[in-house]
């Protein structure tokens, strides 16, 4: 009788943990700030992509007009915008070729220590335009075990160094020159920006867009080390808090952290051709089912856009310069905002 | 990935559950250290399943399913604990102290990837 009145007592306490326990992953967020009818119409919107939500912000720019909503957030917190980053390192690009530092054909061998390897006549164009043959990650036996292991602790699954990244691109297979979305791509132009101006992508970011542009809330971390103690941090799938990612030498494919402020007078800049390589936008050539792609930027029914994704922040942003619309998304989840994105944008 | 999840929640604390009330030779435990190293090993799935499973896909409720059999499975681990002999009889004990190592680091190592 007392051993059976043990066993109640310990199912009974294990019952009552788990219950303790239950999962509560975050929902969107109560408090909300800025233009009512908006807060109300992007509410609408996250309710139609279930997922784990927190933090949202949300501008819509119409001509001079811009619109505000945020759920727990304000105009300065803080974002990781994933490959969003894609659209700065496409305006370096750009920039850096009306300084006459590079051309739109000027090949990885030229700046990077790849010669004789298939990635070496490679153009910075190419890179630019998601055709150079690169897969989309550097892929070895070690990188896919770290990716994997990374998944299931919500860390940071990149973190090489340039070096390491340059010796990827020696070994890399090149495939056909055709579309394909490749991170690798972009940190190698990235990089190799960096290489020809000599300087570091975080510097080259920071002084040829974020500071022209006034954007002092936007930085292109490479470690942690260049996060402050309290850097916020997103939600995984399941509602995990996530680990910052700064992806180390891969840093122009999606490190950078910004503000809906200043990624409004980003999309603004974009929006009124100011911005520093603004013809990175331009469409150069067609995406099947895409429509175009420009220096990274999409061209799709009339709005040229990005969207980006990190282990724990979605992203999207997009303008239309025939309706002088332009829209920011920022989420700490990895829940798509891009239905939310192009929505806004069919919103006028 | 939802699937794989909601199989590993019920299939490893089923299998405690199992241990813990079956008294026949094939699916009981035989000894105190296998029906540890079982509950152990349903704690560790139940604790991926928190972590990894898409919980606003998924009613958080079904949470409590699998609490609930690890609860049961307790009990009854209870209830045998005394009838069980330490270690199996029919087994070298040095080589099961060495597989209870070696599942031991590798809840552990779970552990680390999981947590660390």
């Amino acid at each position: 009788m007392k051993v059976k009145i043990i066993a109640i007592i310990a199912g009974v306490v294990v019952f009552a943990l788990g219950v303790l326990a239950i999962p509560r992953p975050p929902s969107l967020s109560a408090e909300t700030s800025g233009d009512a009818a908006l807060v109300a119409e992007v509410r609408d919107l996250l309710a139609e992509t279930p997922g784990v939500r927190d933090h949202v912000s949300v501008a819509a720019i119409d001509g001079g007009e811009v619109r505000v909503a945020h759920f727990g957030a304000t105009d300065d917190t803080e974002y990781e915008i994933g490959s969003v980053t894609k659209t700065v390192t496409a305006s370096l690009l750009v920039d850096a070729i009306e300084r006459g530092e590079v051309d739109a054909s000027t090949t990885l061998e030229e700046l990077l220590d790849v010669e004789g390897s298939a990635a070496a006549s490679i153009t910075l164009e190419e890179l630019a335009t998601q055709s150079s043959g690169l897969p989309r990650l550097a892929t070895s036996p070690g990188m896919i075990i770290n990716a994997l292991i990374a998944n299931y602790r919500a860390s940071d699954p990149y973190g090489s160094t340039i070096d390491q990244l340059v010796d990827s691109a020696r070994t890399v297979p090149v495939g056909e020159k055709k579309f394909e979305y490749s991170n690798l791509g972009f940190a190698l132009l990235g990089q190799s920006l960096a290489a020809a101006t000599d300087t570091d992508y975080s510097t080259l970011a920071a002084e040829r867009v974020f500071g022209p542009l006034g954007m002092d809330d936007t930085f292109a971390p490479t470690s942690t080390d260049d996060l402050a103690d309290d850097a916020p941090t997103g939600y995984t799938a399941s509602g995990r808090s996530s680990d910052p990612w700064t992806l180390g030498a891969d840093a122009p494919a999606g490190s950078v952290r910004s503000t809906l402020a200043d990624m409004t007078t980003y999309v603004r800049a974009q929006l009124d051709e100011t911005a520093p390589g603004v013809a990175a936008t331009e469409p150069r050539e067609k995406v099947e089912g895409a429509g175009e792609i420009g220096y990274a930027w999409f061209t799709t029914n009339g709005v040229t856009w990005h969207n980006g994704g990190t282990g724990g922040f979605t992203s999207w942003v997009g303008f239309d310069r025939e309706t002088g619309r332009g829209v920011v998304v920022l989420n700490n989840s990895t829940t798509s905002v891009d239905d939310v994105g192009f929505a806004l944008m069919e919103g006028n | 990935m939802e699937y794989v999840l909601g199989i590993v929640a019920l299939a490893f604390p089923g299998s405690f559950a199992l241990q813990a009330f079956n008294r026949g030779p094939r699916w009981g435990a035989k000894s105190k250290l296998e029906l540890v190293f079982t509950g152990l090993d349903a704690v560790v799935a139940l604790l991926a399943v928190h972590l990894l499973m898409p919980w606003t896909s998924v009613s958080p409720l079904l949470w409590l399913i699998p609490v609930a059999v690890v609860a049961a499975a307790v009990y009854g681990s209870v209830l045998r604990w005394r009838q069980l002999a330490t270690l199996r009889g029919d087994k070298p004990r040095r080589r099961t102290l060495v597989w209870a190592a070696v599942h031991a680091a590798v809840l552990f190592g779970i552990l680390f990837v999981l947590l660390a």
